[in-house]
């Protein structure tokens, strides 16, 4: 029988985090590993466009048409063929308190997990983070020096500007993304007035980004080909395959791909736990002496639930679920679309109003014409016309909120082993009004009717089921990810962050990950 | 069964309200191939049916009625074959009605005060045709 030190499950961020603090002969990563069946065969999406071969565009089977019944089926970046594979976990529903379907999705068992379709933002939290949001049993300061290891391994891309008190310190950052007109525009709008007034209402600044602008650690810099919508992560965005591929080459782990977790028994000495050969469905036991389990919050939960035998009992939930805006600039209507661009251009934070949010600026790029039809209010003859006037001039702000426990959020399997969400409290953005009238200070125009608010569990920001604590109840862990009951088996993923900071999590969830593999190995047992 | 006659006849229709131009052979072909295999363009209501009918046998101002159609979660099944004709000449590298391009910003503008004026008319024209028609 195999016998590991430590068996990771899930190569996602959580999990290829906690493999290379924990890289070692002893070391074994379980892993589904769903991969894509084809590849997009263009290097961009202006060539996709100039083939004319439909098929390699919309899918084999129409893939990129998911949405035309109902805009919110799947995520516009899930539709694509050679992304399905990366949703093809565990099932889950969200309802609303009315018991309204919200959301029918999947988590992942891609082989890098949910960091194959994300927008590579990788955010530090910081004490006013922590403080704001409340209920956190660690201090950010117990997260940088992991924080400063995974930038330094992954490189990202940015600068020092007006954001950086927001983000907080970070290592060497690599050149900036090209910023696109409309983007540069609004920059350039912002330094004008900050000159003349010393505290803006809306800050912004360039976004920082896991995104190589030059070649880094032997991997190579991304090519800006528009592709986000119709690939996974490629070359040039990190994505943590590229951790796990090199760990392997090297020999630092071992690896068991199209192996799935069916279950684990905690004895005095060891974890024994069960896997499922994906292929053959043959059942196989491993032991290790210590289990982590990182196969993202509704999965790692989920398991831990019927591990337990709770079916039914209910768990609090929570997401990030955004306000999107798309936002107008006259100024630069007409502007020569750029040959090559990245779709998240720009980040801000209002300064007024009480509580911290922040929005991603998104230049439509990457995406199909005919996926923004619907969304404009004219025949859509004449709503394309216009797309050729507007888009130069365009961004979408995608808004965050901190996002806290709630009574009416809550997680349960049922006892079929599916997973379902209640989402009833959620907040309207609170800010919009002072948003849109920075933004006529910017040259920037909208509507708060334009306003729209995907349902919840869009963005896969899930937290806050298992939380840790400083002395955890049941279902809860303690700060070195044990489970509350439990002295060898940790989780690493989103599941133990209590509350979430308006930022993205994903950095965190990896330093975070890192800091309980370190504990790990001081634990002495 | 979807009937291969009516719907070359609809895909001919919808393109060249779209776009002021005849179909090409192969929109045409993959209109089909949409239909045979996306169950989003066979299932619908008995009224949406009756809407599609009804505007492809009298010629109406499919482009013009489909916005006041949209309402809810769901997509009307006009909207969601208007949808796929765009969907289809955009992939098409050859189509003269689809490109993205843009036009500098004074003319940009142009364009967009002229296309004002010509989306009030669609949609009044919509409007009116949707109302006599009593369609849903």
């Amino acid at each position: 029988m195999d016998f590991f030190e430590h068996i990771i499950i899930g190569s996602g961020p959580a999990g290829v985090s906690a493999a290379l603090k924990l890289e070692g002969p002893n070391t074994c990563v379980v892993d589904v590993a769903n991969k894509p069946a084809s590849d997009f065969p263009y290097s961009n999406l202006k060539e996709a466009l100039a083939s004319g071969q439909t098929e390699n565009i919309l899918g084999n089977h129409w893939e990129m048409l998911s949405n035309l019944s109902n805009p919110l089926h799947c995520h516009p970046k899930l539709r694509a063929q050679t992304i399905r594979h990366v949703m093809q976990g565990e099932e889950f529903q969200v309802t609303d308190s009315a018991n309204k379907l919200l959301v029918q999705g999947r988590g992942s068992f891609a082989a890098g997990g949910m960091a194959n379709v994300w927008g590579a933002q990788l955010l530090r939290y910081n004490d006013d983070d922590l403080s704001e949001v409340g209920d956190w049993p660690i201090l950010a300061s117990e997260l940088t020096r992991h924080y400063n290891d995974l930038e330094s391994h992954i490189g990202i891309s940015g600068v020092e500007d007006d954001m950086s008190p927001f983000l907080g310190p970070t290592n060497d950052l690599l050149p900036p993304i090209p910023g696109v007109p409309v983007a540069n525009y609004m920059l350039d709008k912002y330094y004008a007035r900050r000159s003349y007034k010393s505290e803006p209402g809306l800050r912004i600044g360039r976004p920082r980004l896991a995104l190589l602008t030059q070649a880094y650690n032997g991997r190579s810099a991304y090519n800006f080909g528009e592709t986000e919508f119709f690939t996974p992560a490629r070359e040039g965005i990190y994505n943590p395959l590229h951790t796990l591929e090199e760990l392997l080459q090297r020999d630092k782990i071992h690896y068991l791909g199209g192996h799935k977790l069916i279950s684990f028994q905690e004895h005095q000495d060891y974890v024994e736990i069960q896997v499922e050969v994906v292929k053959t469905h043959e059942k196989k036991i491993l032991r290790t002496k210590h289990l982590l389990l990182g196969c993202g919050t509704i999965q790692t939960t989920r398991l831990v639930l019927l591990n337990q035998g709770k079916e039914g009992l209910s768990l609090p939930f929570i997401d990030h679920p955004p306000t999107l805006l798309p936002v107008f600039f006259p100024a630069s209507f007409g502007s020569k679309l750029p040959q090559h661009s990245y779709p998240i251009q720009l980040i801000g934070t209002l300064e007024n109003g009480k509580g911290r949010d922040m929005m991603s600026f998104y230049f439509p790029a990457g995406m199909l014409w005919s996926d923004l039809l619907p969304d404009i209010p004219l025949p859509m003859n004449i709503a394309r016309s216009v797309l050729s006037s507007l888009i130069g001039g365009m961004l979408v702000a995608q808004i965050w909120e901190t996002s806290r426990p709630s009574k009416g959020n809550r997680m349960h399997v049922k006892t079929d082993g599916t997973v379902k969400i209640e989402y009833n409290d959620r907040q309207a953005y609170s800010k919009l009004p002072l948003l849109l009238t920075e933004l006529r200070k910017l040259g920037g125009f909208s509507l708060d009717s334009l306003a729209s608010a995907p349902p919840p569990s869009w963005g896969f920001h899930h937290a806050a089921t298992l939380p840790m604590r400083i002395n955890p109840k049941p279902f809860e862990t303690h700060t070195d990810g044990r489970l509350w009951d439990s002295r060898r088996i940790r989780v690493i993923d989103g599941s133990v962050l209590p509350s979430l900071p308006a930022k993205n999590h994903s950095l965190t969830i990896m330093a975070n990950s890192a800091r309980i593999s370190e504990q790990v190995k001081l634990c002495g047992y | 069964m979807v009937n291969k006659s009516d719907l070359t006849r609809e895909a001919e229709v919808f393109h060249r309200q779209f776009f002021r131009q005849n179909a090409p052979k192969e929109f045409i072909e993959q209109y089909l191939d949409a239909h045979d295999e996306l169950l989003d363009l066979t299932q619908a209501s008995k009224n949406e049916l009756r809407t599609v009918n009804i505007i492809i046998k009298r010629n109406l101002d499919a482009l013009g009625i489909e916005p006041w159609l949209r309402s809810g979660s769901k997509r009307h099944l006009l909207s969601r074959k208007l949808l796929l004709t765009a969907y289809l000449a955009e992939c098409d590298a050859l189509h003269p009605g689809f490109r993205q391009e843009t036009h500098g910003h004074a003319l940009s503008l142009l364009y967009l005060c002229g296309h004002g004026g010509l989306a009030a008319f669609h949609l009044i024209k919509g409007r009116i045709q949707k109302a006599y028609y009593g369609l849903f």
